[in-house]
This record gives structure tokens, C-alpha cells and sequence, in this order.
């Protein structure tokens, strides 16, 4: 039997042989899905506005140095900031109502010690415009990084004899390896940067300074003490906290005595750590919870707690000495209400309150504020600090402030933060390119972003950060975050060594997958793969997914199914 | 316009309602099934979604059959095939829960009794949504239909247990919100010979009183819930479970559906004691079979697809 006999089929049933693609199924809806990449809530968090999605995707894909090159977009110093930065990040995590926050510091550390990767260049506008940047601790290497980076040659003078600031003298080695923080300022200075070391820069050096260079920078931070104003502050045995950070000669003092802290900081936790180390006999924190700020991270105030320190909650009124000497604190009784105002969760006291503290040695780290000299004197101050704008500008043209020395937050990423704004408004000003959006930008939102500043197309909001949708949780499964190896109490305390260690590229792979990736679009595909009407599609060599306004029925199965919240349901333009 | 997701296999401008959740399991089941295929539509949604003459939205030849007859349909497409000598074409039928649970069942008992050669995709709305919402034998106890106004009062007909007592090689069930899982389960079975048959839980938006954005939103629910869960059974008789559901307390499932819109606390409690023995049952089964039968194939003594006449 041979088939060609039988009839053609369509002369008997109808065949269809055009496609329904004829049929505008679009005109059904005015609503589309609208695709935009947002900033994640960490990155609003983050002074420095770091790309964290893009990196956490890159190293969940197991690419170390291109994550590297996503922080180093924004900030400098990936090596530092993964070991002391206080990772507000953490805490706007969208994971935190899901099981906990992914350990984003641990990740850019990991990025850091993993990876490699240069700092690139955004313009070479600046090149006939030199900038000089005096001090050179997280807020002046910041600004003269992003001015190299524009184009801009950069004078960077420090007056000691080694860069890093703060960084390299005032954080402990336990926190801080002084091989990490080199490693940054070596990439940092791969840049066309000059650095002046052992230059002090006074009133007269500042006038030459504005004359031989079209823009300076002032992060000098602060250095003196702030005194407590209470009777027996003069007698022997109190020692300012900075100063105890920085001398290894006073350190060696403590070795057999009892300490007090007083202060509730960074400075303070830090001192009493290295007393600690020094073969102090007892150390104990005491701090003012109205007064006192508190430690950037709960981590410190358990590793030091943990380390045999004392906290206690209460009021210094007087030292008390004898033959000159300090012997013993006075303090009166922390009223509740005080207590309640300002306390974080381990902050909670460990022993009883007393009237009276015995002591040896008292270290003070109440906070610090500008030095007396005559370059900060001649400029116009305000609560201890130099008077300027969010951009940091002065009074004076062509004289900029960040860090500590101006009126910006105290902490490491904040004066990075601070750096970072001055350096552009100082590249905008010159290159005469200031218009008004750069100004919004500059000025008003919670971070600020330089890649923003830089990319064509529209700025990101930083006040409308990636919102997350309930499909998210109810797909992602409950993990539980990669430990970071940690040196035991008793034996990190007899020396300098680095206390957390950093994760394994496996386990920060697998770290960085627990990442939602909140508006940065990854290419998952979700959208269409739920696309009922087949007609998401991204176009070839974009990120961007379309829908095909002809077919799309307007359903928001794809924005609903879009776990990064890039994609958002809107009405049509 | 281009689409790298979905290569020729489903068009845009099909008439299915804004947000369709049988569209969604068309569309990835035809992707893995791939452009070598003949596909049965019979009267369901999946026939709205293939198209008015003469237009159609699928990318593979196709046939459009009565109600009852997908199952007999594809075996004679099947058949021909073979009479062709053409041996490299898969055939596959969609039909709704309708046309399967109820009007269809002794004709597809029949092709799977013969083991005809034909991969079967049951997608599975929970009731006649293309009349109109009325019940069918797979619409879930205590859920409104047009015909079971005050909630349905039987419980869900176990179409995979039938399907596993005629002995096919191949039965798994699936869910559109699992679309990397559906895509493996056809891939699987276009591997395998004989008569394949895969329960696809596909949402109805408007049957089941949800936003056009919650198909697989909903379809997840069910999995997570253990309501729909996800397993297979080789030769009708090994059990295997693919997912380990996060086990969500029933109500998260049935409260976001307007079609449980009614349903009283004892019930709720009545739907999630029947889930959690179902869901104890299905486990104890993967762990009985599992220990009878091993992890290799069942042999099963006999021919597959249609002798040569």
C-alpha cells in the first residue's frame, strides 16, 4: 500500500497556516511591565554606595577579581572596609525578615583577598588641573583615588612618615593587618598620584598650596582629645585614647594593671583590647550610654566581651587621686531613662554598678576633635569641626573638607563617603561641567553613586531602592550564613594577630548565593519564562528585557515573578 | 520580535486570558519538547490558546481532536508515524482535567492499556473553566465552581494512581512554577517509549478568583504546601519524589485563592490533615518502592506501541 493515493488533507479538514501573531493582544491593557535597575536597600545603606548586587552575582558565579573590580568602582579600600567597616549593609538586608543577612563584609574581604583587579579610569578631563589632598587616612586617599581616576594629577601629603592615617595608626593590627591596608594603597597609588610624606602643612603651606594647584582638599581628621571637664583630669595615669593607640611605649605601661576605659566607641573597645593584649591585670569599659556613641558593630562588643572586658554602664564624676596619681573614679548611677535612650542589644551591663572604680590607669576615648594649629585655625569652625556644605566646600573657593575634619559622620566608610562627594564636585567645578542634576545628586539623596555620575541614560533613585516581592522568600529556601574562623579568646589575647580570618573562595561563593541580587537584573530569565504571552524578550547584546507592546496583555506575571524588584508594572508611555 | 527564551514553539497573540496559567505550561512544554514533535489539542483552553482558523500559535504541526479522544488521537498520529518509518517525531497531546478526569478517561485507560507510543499532558485547571467554571472530578474538595456553589464536597479524583495501576512507564506530576522541573520531566519522557503521562497543575485566574499576576505564584503555594507534590512513578510502580516542599501550613495556599473564599476553620483543618497523610502516604510509598524495586527500572514484560497490522 503506498500513501500518495489518499486525498490532500485539505480538501477534507482546514488547516491554519498563519500564525496568531496577527492578532494585537496588546491593545488589551495599558499597563507594561517597566524595567529598571535600581539601587539594592544595601547600597542605599552603604555611604559609598558599593555595587554590592553586582559583585555578590559575580562571586557567586566564583569571579573574584571581576567583584573586585565592582567595589573598587566606589571605593578604594575593599581590603579595609571588609574588615572594619560597620556594615549598615547588613542590616538593610532583605534577607534580615527571610532567615539573616548575607555577611556582605565578609565578601567584599573575601573579593579582596581572592581577587585581582586596577582601578579604571572614568575621564581624563582633569589632566591639566592638579588638586593637592593634605592627609592621607580613608576620606584623603578616597578623594585623591576618584581625582585620579578623573583625570586629575594629585599632590598627597601626610605628615607622618607613612600613608593611611587613621587607618594605618590608630586601628589595631588585630583588626587591621598593616600588609591589607598596604595592599590598598599600593593599587590606590597605581593611580597618578604623588605622594609627599613627612610634609606638615601649616596656615602659610595651605596659601601656597591654593596658589600652586587649582583645588585642595582638607582631610586632615582629628586628632586631639576631647577632655571630660571633670575635677582630676590633670593627675598622672590618664592617658587621652588616640594617644594610647599610637605609642607603643605608652602601651607597655599597662602590663600588670588595673585599666579603665571611658568612652563607648570605636576608640574605646579598640583601647581596651590592646590593654588587653599589654598584659593589663583587669580592663573595664566604662561608658555613658546618653553621651557615649556606640561601637559600629555588635561583632567588637562580643569579641571584646568575650576577651575578658568589663562593661559598665555609669557616670564619671570625679577622679580622685593620690600623691598625683590616679587611684580611683568616682561616678553616680545611670538613671533609667538615660539607659533606655540610646542602647543597643549587647550592650547590656555585666556587672553591678558601684560607686566607686579603683584603677591604675584611665584611658579616655570620649571622641576627638580638630588639632590647634594654624591651618584649622584660620578657617571657620562649628562643634570642632571645619564649616562646609554636603559637597564639602568652605567658605573659600577652591578649598574643600572631608572626613573627620568636617562636619560628616565619624566612621571609616563615612569619611570615604565624604571624600568621594568632594572629589567630584572639586572635578565638576573645575571643568566647569556643574549643572543641576549633578548638583541633585550631590546633595540630596542617602548615597551617592560616581558610576551614576558617570554612566549616560537616567541616574538611579537612591530614595527608591529595590522593594522586594513575596515571591522572593517564598522560592528562596532558609540558609544559614558562612561562619567566618575565628581565633579563641584566650589565645588571640596574647598577641597582635588578626582575630577573624576570611572565607574560602568555596564558602564565599556560596555565601554571596544566598544574595537576592535586589534590583540588578541577572538574567534569570523568570520573566520570561512566566511570560503567558511570549512576548518578553531581551534584545540581543542588552541587560534590558522589553515587553512587546503589540502581544502584552499587561498580566504582571513577569514583574511578580521578577525576585530583584527590576522589573515593576507601570502604564504604558 | 527576537526571543532567545522561546525558539518558534508557541506565537504571541493567542487568545488565552491575561495572565494564563495553561499558557505558561504550554509554552515551556512545547520549549522542551522542541520542533520534532505533532501535537493534539482538544477542546479545553489549550484549544482557545492554539488558535481560531486560520490562524494558529503553535510552532509544531497539530491537530485539533474531539473532547474525549487526545489519548486515541495521538496513538493513531503515532501509528502512522511509524507506518511512515518516521521514528524521530514525538507525539504529544494536551487536554484539560475534563477531557481526562471525566469525558476522556476510558479512552486514554484504553491507549495506555496498549501502551501506545505518546507522551500525554494532562493540564490540570481544576474544573471546566472554558464553559465556565463548572466541576469537574479534579476540582479540590470545598472549592466554588459555578456548579458547587457552596464549596465542593469530594475530593479530588487521584487520576496518577490510575495512571500508575495501567503499569505506563513513565506518569510524573508537575507545576508551572517549577518550569525547570516540567522542562526536565518532558525531556525525560520524550526519551522513553510508550504511553507517558504527565499531570501539569496549571492555575486558572479567573477559575480560581486570582490576580492576573498569581499563576505562579499559586502554583509555587501548592507545592510548598504539599498539595500538587512533585514525583514521579516508573513503570506504575517505583515512586520518586523530585522536591522536598518547605511544607507551608494548607491556609497559606488556600487564602490567597477567591475560590476558597468561603472555607470555615474545621475545614481548613479537615483539607490540611488530608494533605499531611496524602503527603505521609506518598513518602512511605518512595521508601517501600524504592526498597522493593531499587533504583533500576522495573522490567515490565511486554511490547510498546502499535503491532504492525
Amino acid at each position: 500500500m503506498s500513501y500518495h493515493k489518499f486525498l490532500d488533507p485539505e480538501l477534507i479538514i482546514p488547516i491554519s497556516r498563519s500564525s496568531t501573531t496577527a492578532f494585537r493582544t496588546g491593545s488589551w491593557s495599558r499597563i507594561r511591565p517597566v524595567f529598571e535597575e535600581k539601587f539594592s536597600p544595601c547600597s542605599v545603606a552603604c555611604p559609598t554606595a558599593n555595587n554590592i548586587a553586582s559583585a555578590m552575582f559575580k562571586i557567586s558565579q566564583g569571579d573574584f577579581d571581576g567583584a573586585l573590580a565592582a567595589f573598587l568602582e566606589e571605593s578604594p579600600l575593599p581590603g579595609v572596609c571588609g574588615r572594619v567597616c560597620n556594615h549598615n549593609c547588613q542590616s538593610k538586608c532583605n534577607r534580615n525578615d527571610h532567615d539573616s543577612s548575607v555577611r556582605i563584609r565578609t565578601i567584599e574581604r573575601s573579593a579582596s583577598d581572592h581577587g585581582t583587579a586596577k582601578p579604571v579610569q572614568l575621564t581624563d578631563a582633569g589632566k591639566k588641573l592638579p588638586v593637592a589632598v593634605i592627609g592621607s587616612g580613608p576620606a584623603g586617599l578616597a578623594a585623591a583615588y576618584h581625582l585620579a581616576r578623573m583625570g586629575h594629577p594629585v599632590s598627597l601629603l601626610e605628615a607622618s612618615e607613612r600613608l593611611g592615617g587613621l587607618l594605618a595608626m590608630g586601628i589595631p593590627g588585630y583588626r587591621l593587618p598593616k600588609k591589607v591596608l598596604n595592599h590598598d594603597i599600593e593599587r590606590i597609588l597605581t593611580l597618578d598620584i604623588k605622594p609627599i610624606t613627612n610634609h606638615t602643612v601649616d596656615h602659610e603651606g595651605l596659601e601656597k598650596l591654593l596658589d600652586s594647584h587649582k583645588a585642595v582638599l582638607l582631610a586632615t581628621g582629628t586628632w586631639a582629645p576631647t577632655t571630660m571637664g571633670i575635677p582630676g583630669e590633670d593627675l598622672k595615669g590618664i592617658i587621652p585614647g588616640l594617644d594610647f593607640l599610637l605609642d607603643s611605649s605608652i602601651q607597655a605601661q599597662v602590663k600588670g594593671r588595673n585599666v579603665i576605659v571611658i568612652g563607648g566607641g570605636n576608640t574605646a573597645i579598640d583601647a581596651s583590647r590592646v590593654a588587653m593584649r599589654n598584659g593589663a591585670a583587669t580592663v573595664s569599659i566604662l561608658y555613658r550610654p546618653d553621651l557615649d556613641a556606640l561601637p559600629d558593630s555588635d561583632d567588637e562588643v562580643c569579641e571584646a566581651e568575650e576577651e575578658g572586658i568589663l562593661r559598665i554602664p555609669s557616670h564619671p564624676m570625679e577622679f580622685i587621686g593620690e600623691k598625683g596619681e590616679i587611684c580611683s573614679i568616682r561616678c553616680r548611677e545611670i538613671v533609667q531613662a538615660e539607659y533606655s535612650n540610646n542602647c543597643i542589644s549587647s550592650s547590656k551591663p555585666n556587672i553591678e554598678f558601684k560607686e566607686l572604680f579603683p584603677c591604675d590607669v584611665v584611658i579616655t576615648a570620649i571622641g576627638q576633635t580638630l588639632v590647634a594649629s594654624s591651618l584649622h585655625s584660620s578657617l571657620q569652625q562649628e562643634y570642632g569641626r571645619i564649616v562646609a556644605d554636603r559637597q564639602g566646600r568652605t567658605a573659600r573657593k577652591g578649598l574643600y573638607v572631608a572626613g573627620d575634619a568636617g562636619p560628616f559622620q565619624a566612621t571609616v566608610v563615612d569619611a570615604m563617603a565624604s571624600g568621594k562627594r568632594a572629589a567630584v564636585s572639586i572635578h565638576l567645578e573645575l571643568t566647569g561641567s556643574m549643572d543641576e542634576t549633578s548638583t541633585a545628586l550631590l546633595d540630596s539623596g542617602r548615597t551617592f553613586s560616581i558610576m551614576d555620575m558617570f554612566k549616560t541614560g537616567p541616574k538611579r533613585n537612591s530614595d527608591a531602592s529595590a522593594k522586594i516581592n513575596r515571591y522572593s522568600y517564598l522560592t528562596a529556601s532558609e540558609t544559614t550564613p558562612q561562619c567566618s574562623p575565628t581565633i579563641a579568646a584566650d589565645e588571640r589575647v596574647c598577641g597582635f594577630q588578626e582575630v577573624v580570618g576570611g572565607l574560602e573562595s568555596k564558602e564565599a561563593t556560596a555565601e554571596a548565593g544566598r544574595c537576592f541580587y535586589c534590583g540588578s537584573c541577572i538574567g534569570c530569565d523568570l520573566c520570561a519564562t512566566f511570560c503567558p504571552d511570549v512576548s518578553m524578550c531581551q534584545e540581543s547584546g542588552k541587560t534590558a528585557y522589553e515587553a512587546d507592546p503589540e502581544h502584552c496583555k499587561g498580566c504582571g506575571a513577569c514583574a511578580a515573578a521578577c525576585v530583584r524588584g527590576v522589573l515593576e508594572m507601570g502604564e504604558e508611555q | 520580535m527576537n526571543n532567545n527564551n522561546t525558539i518558534d514553539v508557541l506565537d504571541a497573540g493567542h487568545a488565552a486570558c491575561p495572565g494564563c496559567g495553561y499558557a505558561i505550561g504550554m509554552k515551556t512544554v512545547l520549549k522542551a519538547l522542541g520542533s520534532k514533535a505533532v501535537v493534539v489539542v482538544v477542546p479545553s483552553c489549550a484549544a482557545i490558546i492554539a488558535g481560531p482558523f486560520p490562524n494558529t500559535s503553535l510552532g509544531v504541526p497539530s491537530f485539533h481532536s474531539a473532547f474525549e479522544i487526545a489519548a486515541p488521537t495521538a496513538a493513531g498520529i503515532s501509528a502512522a508515524l511509524k507506518r511512515q518509518g518516521i521514528s524521530d517525531v514525538t507525539v504529544l497531546a494536551f487536554a484539560g482535567d475534563g477531557g481526562t478526569f471525566d469525558i476522556g478517561l476510558q479512552a486514554l485507560s484504553g491507549a495506555a492499556d496498549r501502551n501506545e507510543d505518546f507522551i500525554y499532558v494532562c493540564l490540570d485547571n481544576e474544573a471546566y473553566m472554558n464553559t465556565g467554571v463548572q466541576v469537574s472530578s479534579s476540582t479540590p474538595m470545598y472549592s466554588w465552581t459555578g456548579t458547587s456553589p457552596n464549596g465542593n464536597t469530594k475530593n479530588k479524583k487521584q487520576i496518577m494512581e490510575i495512571m500508575a495501576a495501567h503499569r505506563i512507564p513513565y506518569a510524573a506530576t508537575a507545576s508551572i512554577a517549577f518550569p525547570e522541573d516540567l522542562m526536565a520531566k518532558v525531556e525525560k519522557a520524550k526519551t522513553m517509549r510508550g504511553t507517558r503521562f504527565i499531570h501539569l497543575l496549571a492555575p486558572c485566574n479567573t477559575g480560581w478568583k486570582i490576580a492576573p499576576d498569581e499563576a505562579p505564584l499559586v502554583s509555587r503555594l501548592s507545592v510548598e504546601s504539599n498539595i500538587f507534590p512533585l514525583y514521579e512513578i516508573f513503570d506504575g510502580l517505583r515512586y520518586e519524589i523530585n522536591y522536598q516542599p518547605k511544607r507551608l501550613p494548607v491556609e497559606n495556599y488556600l487564602a490567597v485563592q477567591g475560590r476558597f473564599s468561603h472555607i470555615l476553620p474545621d475545614q481548613i483543618k479537615a483539607v490540611q490533615t488530608e494533605t499531611d497523610r496524602a503527603w505521609a502516604e506518598l513518602c512511605a510509598r518512595e521508601a517501600r518502592t524504592r526498597q522493593l524495586y531499587g533504583d533500576t527500572p522495573v522490567a515490565i514484560d511486554c511490547e510498546s506501541g502499535t503491532k504492525e497490522i
